[in-house]
């Protein structure tokens, strides 16, 4: 699994969404970036493939800016592996 | 059983369902674009299966001598709305079931209401891929539970089940005029 840090965010919404990586910082707003409303799915579904985590729209509503969107994708990895850990540790 | 020339308002739900199947056809290809797994092959054959049914509405409206209308509003536009944006692969899925069955319900009451042969001959095409779609995505939704949570998953269709219920009666409401194999259905029941 890749471990999620601000720049590996930066530098996969870079290549999706066509922005060069010095023009997104942690302030960057969310609304500033995508297109379209399809785009915007097609970059947050991507990042928690990419990066082996899920959140719920409930979340991402939370969220306005490039660095939130990494803080969550990093929880979120950290909350899924606590889960995992802990159901493979239950007995059948 | 209609054969004659198309009215106003059967060319204006055709270019609806055209219109619809190109968002579609664009919003798969985004994820077509992303998927990965054993999810990519289904979601880039629903990718093409969308393209493909705009291209048979567009083929039908030629074959009866009519040009599509330029139509930039879908009816996915409309669940984004009611809805919101769909914030992982597992809600894309829920969404897109939610919508396919409203999609084969509609087209199913379009066929009920005797329409003209090559209206007919293209939904009859298009269902059995609706089908397909149905299928493929309740499978990935069941396979989606170990990741996101039984509960989760059935929260979210549940949540876009009713949204799916506001936005049709927010559609009949708005073009239910046009809608005429509505009204075939509803004289059929009295």
């Amino acid at each position: 699994m890749t471990h999620v840090t601000f720049e590996k965010v930066a530098g996969r919404m870079s290549d999706l969404l066509s922005i060069p990586v010095e023009k997104l910082t942690p302030q960057t707003a969310l609304n500033d970036l995508a297109v379209d409303s399809f785009q915007m799915v097609e970059t947050v579904v991507d990042l928690q493939e990419e990066f082996g985590t899920v959140f719920t729209q409930a979340a991402l509503k939370q969220v306005s800016t490039v660095g939130e969107l990494a803080e969550l994708l990093r929880t979120g990895q950290e909350s899924l592996a606590l889960w995992t850990r802990a159901r493979s540790s239950f007995p059948c | 059983m209609n054969t004659g020339p198309l009215s106003e308002n059967d060319r204006w739900i055709i270019n609806y369902y055209r219109s619809s199947e190109i968002k579609g056809a664009l919003f798969f290809g985004r994820i077509a674009r992303i998927v990965r797994g054993p999810l990519q092959a289904d979601v880039t054959h629903h990718f093409a299966d969308e393209a493909s049914h705009a291209h048979y509405w567009t083929q039908c409206l030629d074959d009866l001598g009519y040009t599509p209308d330029r139509q930039t509003q879908g009816y996915q536009d409309q669940y984004l709305e009611a809805a919101g944006l769909p914030a992982s692969l597992m809600e894309v899925m829920a969404i897109t079931m939610v919508f396919e069955k409203r999609v084969i319900r509609l087209y199913g009451q379009h066929l009920r209401s005797s329409p003209h042969p090559r209206v007919r001959q293209t939904i009859e095409q298009i269902m059995q891929d609706e089908r397909w779609h149905v299928k493929y995505v309740r499978e990935a939704l069941d396979d989606m539970a170990t990741r996101y949570g039984d509960d989760e998953v059935a929260k979210t269709i549940a949540r876009y089940t009713a949204a799916d219920e506001d936005v049709y009666a927010r559609t009949v409401a708005e073009y239910g005029d046009r809608m005429t194999f509505r009204s075939h259905q509803l004289t059929e029941r009295l």
